[in-house]
């Protein structure tokens, strides 16, 4: 591999400890670890690259720990692509679909070291069978991969059972988690991040303490019970809210509530609410990081919420109301990105979870209001379509959620970015609404844009060939020439929520100044399939009024080569001066047969880069004409 | 916030200084290394930093260039003062290199200019009803056109090059064959004997 060193390089902690084993018991288990601010846990789904295959591998982390020689090494129950179990297929395999690995054989799993892992995927379970949780469509719409068929490696037999153990690991892990169990793992770490919690964790019994200390033990019964008062109560926010009385739906909220959790629910209610508000009014944000540090009260609750009325009066109610809708499962990354970096980084130590706890019903109460965001809302297109993607952005919060359940900073921040964007983009909308119908995307910095890479990229030309082989590369043409690779990137990523790295053609003496173009390279052939297909079908419009071309694959180009440089024999030259002429750099004296022909090459330097330039002006000038008739600005 | 954005100022002041600083340099023989150009500009000052431009999207050969970064921007200015004054001859001859002070779109890793907001609008699916639909579907044809234009002119330029060079070696050749037949005759005797004859003194030249 040669990532030894990785660990100089890249920020990594180790999360909960599971336990020990081996024969010494000298080996150290553990449910998560951290590598560069973002979590993974036990039963995550991740890639994992060995740098020679097309494409990464895509595994699930059944077993984490420590080596006493210090190795960290993780166990990786595979999926499997379609095109590696091809001959055992007898249908087509759906859009994203992938299998997992079971019986016994090799293939099944491996133990890699720990380093391999390049990054979090998100694989949805899609089977029918009743231990598994059905997915959302949105969780759906936001899953890299789906999977509900296995393939035995021992039979090389496809199949839909999955059974009761693969690998020694229970089916319910491997199928998708419990909204219960992922609402509490996130909570668990949005609960240390986002919340100053000491004073909460003194609040709350300590018998609940414990079925919640671990992932796995849980006492589904008390959870189940919990969920189901939590989701009345959520029903009713819900339809609060909608009557537009956020205040006084936290009060009702509180008189009905008859849990333990009442008053830690509440004490997250408020942000919920207020979240949007954030994000839409800097100043309001700033005064609730002081708020929120504390325990929140009841009095901070009327404060808080009479804001949300203040607010939410502008007109647009409804819009609004989606957005208090959707920012729940936002506001807590939002403050925690915005302000709580520091925390995170001893987070763990000082989890409680007794706040994971108290938050299952919120969760649960956001979940249930995220499921139909857009049933709320009867609005404009453009709005309706902006709030659509809104909640696309949040539920795929959930859908990493359920997989990551102890997501950090970097990672939360990622999800919520885009619907920061687009909650500003449809209040602007609201504002100004209606010029046209068009969804317009304010392109902004690509998330996780500055995250360090887990792996040294190779030299881009290595990557481009790699790329072009793999069917991931397209090529992009039209781009304003002043933006930059990183600008080319977050335009993906903002218009497909698809991250890729590009990289602009550099402008030198044969390109073309008016038009820029860059390369891309996707993650997925399906994902550079799916944009060169959408932008050449449909019109992705950029700010100067260009609509983007691509085209799949690497041009073809020749190797360099200069005219007018002769390869004069070298018995034949002359003197020593002349050879030295040839093999070393100098300036030309103007008394010699070489000046003369310098200056022919001079002459018609300047005569074809006059050329260029002629055209381009006139290039120039009838774009310009062309783009003057754009009825839409 | 704030602090990200000054962050992203400086970022691109520094860059815009390092831009200042680079000289761009075109019509390189594919023999120019790292070395070569370090040694050779190095007389004007210190080298920083060399990055080669691979062609990737001209289809058809054409010579290397490269950003030179050098110590400061005095350096650069020197570099490009200096070559383009006198021609400057790289690992061949008689094509003089090209050095111009380069630009911010040569980089490819350039940041992304302070408080600049993109935006993209995204039409699913033209619609012939659309009130842009013609001028969108003119613009695509156009960008496509115009590289094609473009295309051409730099091939109809190439051949223009390939001319001049063919012309030139001929040039060479025969001034080449000049100079061997002096040669020569002045080493089998030739031209002793043809001085002798007409009276010259040949060790006067």
């Amino acid at each position: 591999m040669g990532h030894d060193l990785a660990n100089d390089v890249h920020k990594f902690r180790w999360g909960k400890k599971r336990g020990v084993g081996g024969s010494k018991r000298n080996i150290q288990f553990y449910e998560s670890f951290t590598i560069d601010d973002v979590d993974y846990s036990l039963f995550d789904c991740v890639y994992v690259d060995d740098m020679k295959a097309s494409e990464p591998y895509i595994g699930k982390i059944v077993k984490i720990w420590e080596q006493p020689d210090k190795k960290k090494k993780v166990k990786i129950l595979w999926f499997f692509r379609p095109y590696e179990v091809q001959n055992y297929l007898e249908d087509t395999p759906l859009e994203k679909e992938i299998f997992l690995a079971t019986g016994e054989g090799i293939g099944l799993f491996n133990i890699n070291p720990l380093e391999a892992i390049v990054g979090k995927c998100s694989v949805i379970c899609t089977s029918k069978d009743e231990r598994n949780r059905q997915p959302s469509n949105e969780e759906l719409d936001m899953a890299d991969y789906i999977f509900f068929r296995t393939f035995n490696v021992g039979s090389h037999k496809i199949s839909e059972i999955i059974d009761d153990q693969i690998a020694g690991v229970a089916a319910k892990d491997l199928l998708n988690q419990k909204a219960d169990q992922h609402s509490i793992s996130k909570f668990e770490k949005k609960g240390d991040s986002g919340i100053a919690s000491p004073s909460t964790d003194i609040l709350l019994p300590a018998s609940k303490l414990n079925p919640l200390n671990s992932l796995e033990n849980r006492v589904d019964g008390e959870i189940e019970s919990l969920s189901t008062s939590t989701k009345r109560h959520g029903v009713i926010v819900h339809k609060s809210l909608e009557g537009q009385h956020p205040l006084k739906d936290n009060q009702d909220d509180k008189s009905i509530s008859n849990l333990v959790l009442v008053d830690d629910r509440l004490s997250k209610k408020p942000r919920l609410i207020d979240s949007p508000i954030e994000a839409l009014n800097d100043t309001i944000l700033r005064k609730h990081k002081v708020e929120s540090n504390g325990c929140v009260s009841s009095i901070h609750l009327d404060k808080e919420s009479s804001k949300v009325t203040n607010d939410a009066l502008v007109g647009h109610m409804s819009s609004h109301e989606m957005k208090l809708i959707q920012a729940p499962t936002t506001e807590v990354p939002n403050d925690a990105s915005s302000r709580k970096q520091k925390f995170s980084g001893d987070g763990f130590s000082k989890e409680s979870s007794g706040v994971a706890d108290a938050l299952i019903g919120n969760r649960i109460l956001k979940k249930k209001l995220i499921d139909d965001p857009i049933d709320v809302l009867n609005d404009a297109g453009a709005r309706k379509q902006k709030l659509d993607s809104n909640g696309d952005a949040s539920s795929k919060e959930i859908v990493r959620s359920h997989k990551e359940s102890f997501e950090k900073h970097n990672l939360v921040q990622k999800k919520t970015k885009p619907l920061d964007t687009s909650l500003q983009d449809s209040s602007l909308l609201i504002g100004d609404s209606k010029k046209n119908d068009y969804e317009i995307l304010e392109v902004t910095r690509k998330p996780d844009a500055d995250r360090s890479r887990w792996f040294k990229s190779l030299p881009w030309e290595d990557r481009l060939k790699k790329a072009d082989e793999q069917g991931t590369l397209v090529f992009v043409e039209n781009l304003d020439p002043t933006y930059t690779s990183s600008e080319v990137e977050d335009i993906m990523y903002r218009t497909f929520q698809k991250s890729c790295t590009a990289r602009v053609i550099q402008q030198a003496t044969f390109q073309n100044p008016n038009y820029g173009q860059a390369y891309v390279i996707f993650r997925t052939r399906e994902a550079a399939d799916l944009v060169v297909s959408k932008i050449n079908k449909g019109c992705l419009q950029l700010s100067n009024g260009s609509p983007l071309l691509c085209s799949k694959g690497m041009l073809k180009v020749p190797k360099s080569s200069i005219y007018g440089h002769f390869s004069v024999e070298r018995s034949k030259l002359q003197t020593r001066e002349m050879r030295m002429a040839v093999s070393t750099s100098h300036c030309s004296q103007p008394n010699t047969i070489e000046y003369e022909m310098a200056m022919e090459w001079v002459l018609l330097h300047e005569k074809s880069s006059k050329a260029l330039k002629t055209l381009h002006k006139d290039q120039a000038d009838r774009l310009r004409e062309i783009k003057k008739t754009l009825k839409t600005k | 916030m704030a602090t990200s954005s000054e962050a992203a100022k400086k970022a691109y002041a520094e860059f815009e200084e390092k831009v200042k600083r680079t000289v761009f340099l075109d019509n390189l023989s594919p023999q120019v290394t790292v070395p070569v150009i370090k040694q050779a500009l190095g007389q004007f000052g210190n080298v920083v930093n060399v990055e080669f431009i691979s062609n990737y999207t001209i289809p058809y050969p054409i010579p290397q260039c490269a950003l030179v970064e050098m110590g400061d921007e005095k350096q650069s200015q020197g570099v490009v003062s200096e070559l383009t004054s006198h021609p400057f001859m790289m690992s061949g001859i008689p094509r003089p290199v090209i050095a111009k002070i380069a630009q911010n779109e040569m980089f490819a890793d350039r940041p992304v200019p302070p408080d600049r907001k993109i935006e993209v609008r995204w039409v699913e699916q033209l619609e012939p009803s659309d009130p842009d639909f013609e001028a969108i579907r003119k613009l695509k044809i156009l960008c496509k056109k115009q590289n094609a234009q473009h295309l051409a002119l730099i091939k109809h330029q190439l051949t223009a090059e390939e001319n001049i060079a063919k012309q030139q070696e001929e040039t060479l050749k025969v001034h080449f064959k000049k100079y061997q037949l002096i040669e020569s005759i002045m080493q089998d005797g030739t031209g002793a004997r043809l001085a002798r004859r007409y009276g010259l003194r040949l060790d006067e030249d």
